[in-house]
């Protein structure tokens, strides 16, 4: 039993590293979200956190934490620089600003010397330890219960469902919409950090538009009603490539078609999965 | 040298031009961000590269087949996805998001079908020939891309401005629901601006895979970039300004590789992107919408 | 007289080539309910959303307390004690009622990131209170059974009254309501106006904007009639329903 989980282990570590740092960043789109935010440019922002973190690591050898914590504020004080100008548009507008800005990072990425250009950083000593993350992830649901009770997390609801009216509520609209998109920066450059150092290496690519739309998938498939949902759609979309190798070169067909179905039979996410059949049920007992 | 360059942004410009007209026409009618259009147009290089090697076809039979299977995909992206969220009034990024899952599986399928590698038209499908006019030397493929490309939107703003059936769609445009009391068949007309729509996707997507005589499942990705960029540039929605919008954006990539460097390419184009959303959201041409009370 | 407690002077607020108000002035006293009359498109809401914030003027301005506000943010405008209610109900429909008045508490609380994270008695101990406050406020809309329910579910009469609590919960001095009666039923109206009349009581001073004459008649001390955005006339409603540019631009057009 012991060999056989080491054996586990060795195989799927990452692949259990990568269902947290996925976690918190479904967390930092759904934070946004739930204020009637899209904003798409978390996969920049956890580059941001991976590069600054794993430099500091590398070049420095300061200790983990400050490495982390410098790339969560790094991510965050971009996200702060540009949350004035970009958080007066709305909707898809947002949306394609800052996916605009995540290629902007992107291509600095490439062609900054310092970040290793189209290559990345390599050798980049790993450091994340499982029960980092766990103690992350647990900080954080423990954050999203609270926020679920409290005036602020209120106000962010109020803001998503009627933005006008939130205003005349005396609500300061600018201020929460920045202070959220910093904190999902800021956690979107968490997850960076740890990623870093656990792969070994960054590189532009992982931080592009693939991977930016890859978060966005999860807290969509997920569903946006609770914080469970992002964190559910992470956990299905990091575990479906892996039960879907078989299928070789194909296998993207299935996440590809998963999110398109859920997102026009199921609107509100898997969530909603039970009240659908609790629906379905009482029609068939009626008939 | 200069000349030359110009010639060079133009030529790039106009197929940048010919993907944005589609995307913007989308946005247009459809109010719908249409992601899977890059993905339209990565099938729409692939079908007639298919029909170039495998049907041994030439590149204009090529180049008709895939505009005419470009046109069948959008209509399926239009019936499969877009038409249930529509009946369903969901919100407007439903449909986006709806796009990315299609975009997705589009994407592995060409992976699956046609492997990751990059694939080549075979050489000399367009004669490799040099023209002078005037200042200018150009290549007969840039000639031949500049015709395609040019004719297609000629024949598009005719189509949408002297025609019943363009003033139709420029009437859903403006609204649906007056459209619809008016006598004229709303589904229809989405159905048929989708299948424009994924045409001019296909066309721009082989024209792409001839001048850069690179094909990819991955391909998608970049040209939609690209387009979103121009059609932010010329103002959501705005024909003209998109047809400006490419050319402008196909000139400074190309001066900016030729005077700065290659590298920044893809960062000024972006880095315009992300200026004129937060200067001016409404593009460089569009005039700012009516404040709603 | 003692200052107004709001004063609206030289108001002009243009949309394009349209004028929607046209040199308006207007004052308030400090207990009065004052009404805004006009027909549609008059420009009655919009000076609403000029005095709360939510559009600018073009020119002239907005005075509470002696204070400028023109130009102030909404929720700058709200903390000072002004609150209103929207023509098309606004609630946070997908919330719960009690939510929905919670919210209206906001400039009356002040929880924030660092509550959520660490200060938890503190947190709780506002909480508890705003909480209270909510289910009185609510008990005096007559709704203080509906607190767990979602505020979009409920019935039209008593969503107006909601928007009423939730108005009342961000502290208002002075409380625009705008058309709280349009779309009601007579015994709903009927119920409208006691609790307009009760609000007052409380010490809230309103600007009232209302369709129904009767409604304005009954509960108004002063009327100010806008046509075309232009005021044709402020003062007790008798006087102005006698006044004839009255009765030709307003009650002329009710009746044709």
């Amino acid at each position: 039993m012991v060999e056989w989980l080491a054996a586990f282990w060795q195989t799927y570590n990452t692949l259990v590293y990568l269902l947290f740092t996925h976690a918190i960043l479904a967390l930092s789109i759904y934070i946004t979200l739930n204020t009637g935010l899209l904003s798409v440019g978390n996969a920049a922002f956890a580059g941001i956190g991976a590069y600054t973190s794993a430099l500091l690591t590398m070049k420095l050898d300061l200790p983990f934490p400050v490495c982390l914590a410098a790339g969560s504020a790094a991510a965050g004080l971009v996200g702060l620089a540009i949350g004035l100008p970009v958080l007066r548009l709305s909707g898809v507008y947002l949306a394609l600003a800052t996916l605009a800005f995540g290629e902007v990072i992107r291509v600095v990425f490439l062609n900054l010397e310092v970040t290793g250009g189209a290559m990345g950083l390599n050798g980049i000593p790993p450091k994340t330890e499982l029960w980092h993350l766990v103690l992350v992830c647990a900080a954080l649901i423990y954050f999203f219960e609270r926020l679920r009770r409290s005036r602020l997390g209120r106000t962010l609801d109020a803001i998503r469902e009627d933005e006008v009216a939130a205003r005349v509520m005396g609500i300061d609209v600018v201020y929460y919409k920045n202070l959220v998109f910093v904190l999902g920066a800021m956690l979107a450059g968490l997850a960076g950090g740890f990623n870093a150092h656990f792969t070994f290496f960054v590189s532009p690519r992982e931080y592009g538009f693939g991977p930016a739309v890859d978060i966005l998938a999860f807290a969509v498939l997920g569903g946006t009603g609770s914080y469970w949902g992002p964190i559910l759609g992470s956990t299905i979309l990091t575990l479906l490539p892996e039960l879907l190798r078989f299928l070789a070169d194909f296998r993207g067909m299935v996440t590809g078609l998963v999110l398109f179905l859920v997102i026009v039979y199921l609107p509100n996410g898997l969530l909603e999965v039970p009240d659908v059949l609790r629906r379905a049920w009482r029609r068939g007992a009626k008939p | 040298m200069l000349a030359q360059q110009l010639a060079n942004g133009i030529a790039l410009g106009s197929v940048y031009a010919l993907f944005a007209l589609g995307f913007t026409l989308v946005f247009g009618v459809l109010e719908v961000i249409n992601l899977s259009q890059g993905a339209i147009a990565m099938f729409g290089a692939f079908f007639a590269l298919v029909a170039v090697t495998a049907l041994g076809t030439g590149i204009y039979t090529a180049m008709a087949l895939a505009v005419l299977g470009a046109a069948i995909l959008g209509v399926l992206i239009d019936r499969l996805a877009l038409a249930p969220l529509r009946a369903r009034k969901a919100p407007h990024l439903a449909p986006m998001i709806a796009t990315i899952g299609i975009t997705i599986f589009l994407t592995s399928l060409a992976q699956g079908l046609f492997g990751a590698q990059v694939s080549r038209f075979p050489i000399g499908l367009v004669p490799i020939r040099i023209f002078e006019v005037g200042p200018f030397q150009v290549t007969q493929l840039q000639l031949v891309i500049v015709a395609i490309a040019a004719g297609l939107m000629v024949a598009l703003l005719l189509l949408l401005n002297r025609t019943r059936l363009g003033t139709a769609i420029r009437a859903v445009a403006e609204s649906p629901r007056a459209a619809a009391l008016l006598g004229i068949d709303v589904e229809r007309i989405y159905l048929l601006t989708a299948a424009v729509t994924g045409a001019l996707g296909g066309a721009a997507g082989v024209l792409i895979g001839l001048s850069f005589n690179a094909i990819s499942p991955f391909m998608g990705e970049p040209i939609l970039l690209k387009g979103i960029t121009v059609v932010i540039l010329g103002g959501m929605g705005d024909p003209k300004g998109a047809m400006v919008g490419g050319v402008l954006l196909g000139l400074v990539e190309v001066l900016s590789v030729a005077y700065l460097s290659s590298d920044l390419r893809d960062a000024i184009a972006f880095g315009l992107l992300f200026l004129i959303l937060v200067v001016r959201p409404q593009g460089l041409f569009g005039r700012r919408q009516a404040r709603k009370a | 007289m003692s200052a107004p407690l709001l004063e609206v002077r030289g108001l002009t607020v243009r949309f394009g080539g349209l004028t929607a108000v046209a040199d308006l002035d207007l004052d308030v006293h400090e207990g009065e309910v004052v009404g805004l009359i006009g027909p549609n498109g008059a420009g009655k809401t919009t000076v609403f959303n000029v005095i709360s914030g939510l559009e600018p003027a073009t020119a002239g301005e907005v005075r509470f307390r002696g204070r400028r506000i023109s130009g102030l943010a909404p929720h700058r405008i709200t903390a000072l004690g002004v609150g209103r209610t929207f023509q098309n109900i606004r609630l946070f429909g997908a919330l719960s009622v009690l939510d929905n008045v919670l919210i209206g508490e906001h400039v009356r609380t002040s929880g924030g990131l660092l509550d959520v994270l660490v200060r938890v008695r503190r947190e709780r101990e506002e909480e508890r209170v705003a909480a209270a406050r909510a289910r009185e406020l609510l008990e005096f809309v007559g709704l203080g059974h509906r607190g767990p329910e979602r505020a979009g579910s409920l019935p039209f009469g008593e969503q107006r009254r909601l928007e009423l609590a939730r108005a009342l919960a961000t502290g208002p001095t002075l409380l625009l309501l705008d058309e709280p009666a349009a779309g009601a039923n007579p015994t709903e109206r009927a119920t409208l106006v006691s609790y307009i009349r009760r609000i007052r009581e409380r010490g809230v001073t309103i600007l009232l904007i209302e369709h129904d004459m009767k409604v304005v008649m009954g509960i108004c001390e002063r009327v100010a009639v806008l046509n075309f955005g232009r005021r044709i006339a402020f003062g007790p409603p008798e006087a102005v329903a006698a006044d004839r540019a009255v009765v030709e631009a307003y009650l002329g057009a009710e009746a044709s």
